[in-house]
This record gives C-alpha cells, sequence and structure tokens, in this order.
C-alpha cells in the first residue's frame, strides 16, 4: 500500500492535508450519534431511491391492470400505481427496497427530531451555532414534505386522502389558496400533472438540497468542532474525545451498518403501506381509519379537534382548516427557527457557548421543551380519535372534545410539573 | 472476536445474495444480519485493535484577531476611486439582481393553470342522469329504505368533484323543506367533505348521519347536510333530483354552491 499511498500524496499532498485532520477530537457522548443515525438514514433512502426510481413510472395515466397480481387484474388504476404494485410483486427484493425506503424516512424524520430535541435541552443552539441550528430546521421542513411527496407517489387511496387534505389545506389560504394549490397539483385537484411534479421535487429538487445543506451543516461543526457536556475539566476552551482515526470513523461506520441493518430489517420483517390492499385512487372511493405518516400527525390531529372556526372577511371565506393545517405548522416553523434568538433576548445570554447545558440546569428552557413536546404528542394522538374512540367505546365526537381540553391543560401540566421539579432540586440558580 | 464477526458475515452475505425467489422476510433478515455483523467486526476491531486514543484539543476563539481583520480589510475594503459613486453602483446592481431573478421566478407561472373557476363548477347539468361507478344508470327501484350508494354523472365517473353520495330514506321521514328534490326518499349530496375533501363515505342510517373517515366531521342527512359535529363548517352541497320519463334518477340542476373544502371566494357562487 505505500506505493499506492505515495502515488496519491505526489499529486494530493494527503500527509500534509490529513495529518492534522484525522487526529481532530471528537467529543462522545451517545446522544451526539443522533445526528449521525439521520444522517445514515438518509443514505439508505438514497441507495434504495434509486432503486425504485428505476422502476416506478410517474404517471397518472389511467390504465386497466394485467400484471402479476392477480387480485388487482382488470381494475382501473394510475400507471405509477400499477408501477409500484410490479415492482413489489415480480420479485422479493423490490417490495424489500421498498419497505426499507418507508422505513427509513419515518426513521430518517424520527432521528431529527430525537437530534433536535437533544440540542434544545442542552442549549447547542445559541452563539456561534445560531446558522446552523437554522440549517438544521430547514432539513427537518425538507424530510418531511419530502416524505409526503414520496408516500403520495404510489397513488393508492391512502396518498389519494393526503393530496385531498394537502389540496384543502392550500385553498383555505386567504387570497392566494387556489392559485397555491393549483401550482402544486399543476390544476384542479386531482390534475395528471400531480405525479410527474411530485416525482421531480421528491427525487431531484429535495434530495439535492438536503444533500447541500448536511454538507453545510457537517463543515460547520467541523469548524466549530462539536459541543461538549461539562465533565472532567471541559471548559470553553478546551475539549477532549477519540481522534478521528481510527476511533471515532470506526465506530461511526459501525453506526452505519447498525442503522442500515436495522432498516433493511424492518423493511424485511414489517410490512408498511401495503397499497395493494388500500387500492388505487379513484373518485369516491375512501378507507377506514385514515392516518398520514407518523411526522404528520400533529397537524390532522389539530385538524380533527378544532372546532368549526370559519368566518367571512368581507364576504370572503377564510375555512377553519386554515388554522389547523397551515396557521398551526407555519407558527411552529417560526418559532423553531426564531429559538435561538427568543431565548438570548429573554436570557440577556449573548455570549458564546461551547459547553452543553444539562437540562436538568435549565429549569425554565426544559419546561418550555417539555410543554411543547406533550402538546405536539397530544395532537398526535388526537390524530386517532378514532381507533382511541374503538378502544374505549366511547363516541368518537366526545373523544375529539377530550382532546380539545387535554391539548390545552396537558402541556400547561406538563411545563408547569417540570418547572417545580427542576426549580426545586438545583443548589445554583444559573443567571 | 473480530474473526468471528466477519465468518458470521460472510456465510450469511452468501444467503442475502440468494434472490432466488426466497421471501421477503428472508431476503431482509440476511441482509440485515450481514450488515450488522460488518458493524460488529468494526467495534470490535477498533476498540481490541486499537488503544484508546483520547486527546484534548484547545478551541480557539473562532473570532478573527483585530490584525487578521485589519489585514483583511486594507487587501479587500473599498477603493476609494468609486467611494463617491458606490451606493448608487451597489443600488442599481442590486435592482439588476432582483430584476432577473423576478423575471426567472414570474416565468414559473405556467405552472399555475386553473386557479378558481374550475373550482365553481362540476359536471352536473340539469337533466344528468346519476349513474354507479360502473357507469350504470340509477333507477328508482334500485335502493331500499337505508341504502346509500356513490354516484357520478353518467358517463363521467372519472369526475372526481362531481362525486355524489345518494341515500334513500323513507318518505314518511322527510321533513317538509326537504320534500322538493327528493323523490322517492332519494337525497343526494356531494360526497366531499367540505372540510378537507375526502369522501364522505359513512352512513349511519339509524342517526341519519353522514361521517367523513378523515377528520370526523358528521352531517345531518335530513337537515341539508347541516354539519353537526367535527370540524366542517359548512354542510354539503346537495343536488337536487327528479325523476325522468324512464324512471331513472336525474339531476335537476349543478350544485347551488361550490363543492369541497372552502377557500377565499367560495362564499359566492
Amino acid at each position: 500500500m505505500r506505493g499506492a499511498v505515495r502515488w496519491l500524496d505526489a499529486r494530493f499532498g494527503l500527509a500534509r492535508l490529513l495529518h492534522g485532520q484525522l487526529k481532530k477530537a471528537f467529543p462522545a457522548h451517545w446522544s451526539f450519534l443522533l445526528g449521525e443515525i439521520a444522517l445514515f438514514s438518509f443514505i439508505v433512502l438514497v441507495f434504495t431511491g434509486i432503486y425504485l426510481t428505476l422502476f416506478y413510472e410517474a404517471s397518472g395515466e389511467m390504465i386497466v391492470y394485467d400484471g402479476v397480481y392477480e387480485p388487482l387484474v382488470g381494475t382501473s388504476m394510475s400507471r405509477a400505481y400499477a408501477s409500484v404494485i410490479e415492482l413489489s410483486f415480480r420479485d422479493h427484493l423490490g417490495l424489500l427496497v421498498r419497505q426499507t425506503h418507508h422505513w427509513a424516512a419515518l426513521v430518517f424524520v424520527a432521528a431529527i427530531v430525537l437530534h433536535l430535541a437533544r440540542v434544545f435541552f442542552t442549549g447547542a443552539f445559541r452563539n456561534p451555532r445560531e446558522i446552523n441550528w437554522m440549517v438544521g430546521v430547514t432539513m427537518l421542513l425538507l424530510a418531511v414534505v419530502n416524505g409526503y411527496f414520496g408516500y403520495s407517489l404510489v397513488d393508492d387511496v391512502l396518498a389519494g386522502m393526503g393530496g385531498h387534505i394537502v389540496n384543502s389545506g392550500l385553498l383555505s389560504i386567504p387570497v392566494v389558496g387556489p392559485w397555491l394549490a393549483s401550482a402544486l397539483f399543476g390544476g384542479e385537484f386531482p390534475s395528471l400533472a400531480t405525479i410527474p411534479r411530485f416525482f421531480v421535487f421528491h427525487v431531484l429538487i429535495i434530495p439535492v438540497t438536503l444533500g447541500v445543506l448536511i454538507a453545510v451543516h457537517l463543515a460547520i461543526v467541523w469548524k466549530q468542532k462539536h459541543t461538549q457536556f461539562p465533565e472532567r475539566g471541559v471548559s470553553e476552551s478546551t475539549l477532549y474525545g477519540p481522534k478521528l482515526w481510527p476511533s471515532y470513523a470506526a465506530r461511526s461506520m459501525a453506526l452505519f451498518f447498525f442503522v442500515s441493518a436495522t432498516l433493511v430489517a424492518l423493511g424485511g420483517l414489517i410490512q408498511i403501506h401495503a397499497v395493494w390492499m388500500t387500492g388505487p385512487f379513484l373518485p369516491g372511493l375512501v378507507s377506514s381509519p385514515l392516518h398520514p405518516d407518523w411526522y404528520l400527525g400533529w397537524i390532522e390531529g389539530a385538524n380533527r379537534i378544532l372546532p368549526p372556526l370559519d368566518f367571512t372577511l368581507f364576504g370572503y371565506l377564510v375555512p377553519s382548516l386554515f388554522f389547523s393545517s397551515v396557521l398551526l405548522p407555519g407558527v411552529t416553523l417560526l418559532l423553531l427557527y426564531a429559538w435561538p434568538f427568543i431565548e438570548a433576548r429573554f436570557t440577556g445570554d449573548y455570549d458564546t457557548h461551547h459547553v452543553l447545558d444539562r437540562p436538568s440546569e435549565r429549569p425554565v428552557r426544559t419546561a418550555i421543551g417539555a410543554a411543547a413536546l406533550t402538546f405536539y404528542t397530544l395532537l398526535f394522538v388526537a390524530a386517532s380519535a378514532d381507533v382511541v374512540s374503538v378502544a374505549t367505546a366511547i363516541d368518537v365526537q366526545t373523544v375529539m372534545q377530550a382532546f380539545r381540553f387535554i391539548v390545552v391543560l396537558g402541556p400547561v401540566a406538563a411545563g408547569a410539573t417540570t418547572y417545580l421539579i427542576l426549580s426545586g432540586d438545583k443548589e445554583a440558580q444559573p443567571t | 472476536m473480530a474473526a468471528l464477526a466477519t465468518s458470521i458475515l460472510a456465510s450469511v452475505a452468501f444467503v442475502g445474495a440468494m434472490f432466488l425467489g426466497r421471501s421477503t422476510p428472508l431476503l431482509g433478515s440476511a441482509l440485515a444480519v450481514a450488515l450488522a455483523a460488518i458493524g460488529v467486526a468494526l467495534v470490535s476491531w477498533a476498540n481490541d485493535v486499537f488503544p484508546p486514543s483520547i486527546r484534548w484539543e484547545n478551541r480557539e476563539p473562532l473570532e478573527s484577531t483585530s490584525s487578521e481583520r485589519t489585514a483583511f480589510m486594507s487587501d479587500f475594503g473599498a477603493p476609494g476611486r468609486f467611494t463617491t459613486r458606490r451606493r448608487l453602483l451597489g443600488g442599481l446592481l442590486a435592482g439588476a439582481l432582483v430584476g432577473v431573478v423576478s423575471g426567472l421566478i414570474l416565468s414559473l407561472r405556467s405552472l399555475f393553470r386553473g386557479g378558481v373557476e374550475p373550482l365553481l363548477t362540476t359536471s352536473w347539468a340539469t337533466g344528468t342522469r346519476l349513474a354507479t361507478t360502473d357507469d350504470e344508470p340509477i333507477h328508482v327501484d334500485t335502493l331500499s329504505e337505508g341504502g346509500t350508494i356513490t354516484a357520478f354523472p353518467e358517463g363521467k365517473t372519472d369526475a372526481f368533484d362531481s362525486t355524489v353520495i345518494l341515500v334513500r330514506v323513507a318518505s314518511g321521514a322527510l321533513p317538509p323543506d326537504h320534500r322538493e328534490g327528493s323523490p322517492e326518499g332519494y337525497i343526494a349530496y356531494s360526497k366531499l367533505c367540505t372540510h378537507a375533501g375526502c369522501p364522505v363515505g359513512l352512513y349511519d342510517p339509524d342517526a341519519g348521519l353522514l361521517t367523513c373517515p378523515c377528520h370526523h366531521s358528521a352531517f345531518q342527512v335530513l337537515d341539508h347536510a347541516r354539519p353537526t359535529g367535527g370540524p366542517a363548517g359548512r354542510p354539503l352541497p346537495r343536488l337536487l333530483l327528479s325523476v325522468d320519463d324512464e324512471g331513472f334518477l336525474v339531476a335537476a340542476a349543478d350544485f347551488d354552491r361550490p363543492v369541497g373544502p372552502g377557500f377565499w371566494e367560495g362564499t359566492r357562487s
């Protein structure tokens, strides 16, 4: 190997270039791996996605099915749906790849959310990392949107209902609603232009943007160095950890293999989005119960429990769907982006921080975080109001009414309890 | 240990490579074990082969020193010659860039097709026969009391916005203000929920309720589909019916207001 490495070194100056970088120290804590899990899920998404792109037909044109899956032969469906059926049943590898892809998407968003929570509760978003926080929030948004486009592409009844709801959400926007809706869907929903348009976003525009943002995100962490918990003499000016090579790199690569192994196991063993059961998206068809992928559950929960608050403004209609499906996510996103600046304003602390907070030492922030998590989790549960209704034998309207109270009282209780517990047993108040 | 892990990997990778029509769970498990075994090998390699290589590092302050900043400004600061017209030039350049970018963004207007007009009409007209999803015209004898069926304009069973939910109630159960347009107890409403557009597919004949499975909006069939529960704020538009000479159900007119979810101009039809 000496010869080959010398050959490369003569062309790139590798020894000089890499020496400093390969001995870089990386603070190690299990919770710092959550971002890596997201990254590795993204890599699995790209590889499985490339396979699917080779076999998927991005066309909404209606045909009569005549392929390998007997129970659907003779049924009217779109070319897109037919191609998903074909790749799922023509050989067993296709179904493994599609299910792994869908599971990877769920895990991708989950890992991002957990990583965001870790960064939030430890105050890692503070100066100098505000921009990286905003890059991260952008990636969360893109991951969620791309997940929605992804499961819409299969064009089954579940995808169709998601389309109805997003279309209605856009329509509900005052003044520009119908224009935005027809821009996204390529005309009045559902339109033949919808699937090809979603496909371009799902396969090209968003993944490339995510790739660029991931590179920026990692470059910033590399340059600013990772934060660290206060332990063993760590300070604002010193950190310690395993060196990049070989320890840290070996562990990261091992994590990649464990993550991809888990995703492939999920894809092989646990059925997900069995499109042949819901059937193709056709007029008038609907199924029950209906739920989106988990990361959209909070919006669906809000859509269900928000009472009809429709009102007219000078003769123009503002439907209540606007509040639950546009305003709520919009305000959530805005608060997420602005949080580093909001907190700095309120604490008066604009200093650089490389040392992390332990959540127990920051009662206010931790309480706010607990309240927020409770709020969104309760909304998520509300999206299964019909399942709760069946399980408890209480009629669904009463269940939804109960959730209207729980969703307001729960977060207040969670926040207050967290604050009282944490401010009670601290020795010193932070300034 | 590393050797053990790599040998598991080797043998299982072979099973994983057996795409000889083997089932998805088997393929998935095999590949998963192969991948995981590599991970185990890497971890034991890192733990056993290398000594713990912890290193302490200093964090240099990220901000440039004042001499670095001075050096930067002296190399790249604005040259004196253009000082007087700098603002004008800068503004014009910004204007030019905004102009080009706006032009490019506005060219995306070809993405917008339709806007409001398509939302205001459906494929229904006076005299259009109601048909099933298989395009069979619906006769007065088709449903019995308590029955329900999805209907479309005859010949247009692919028209999403024209989907109708047809129910038949006992003629005696019809309230006086419902008698017109409900021949033989047949009542027709747009099937698109006025909340978020999902088909309102759940019918409870005893309670006289049409419920939408998406967000549980409930509409009172015998009261012009007035919403009585859930998040819907507006009743389902009603399709008034009559019967033609051969006994088939026909529409007496198009819906009296836009179907589906609400939008800004939705109150004007």
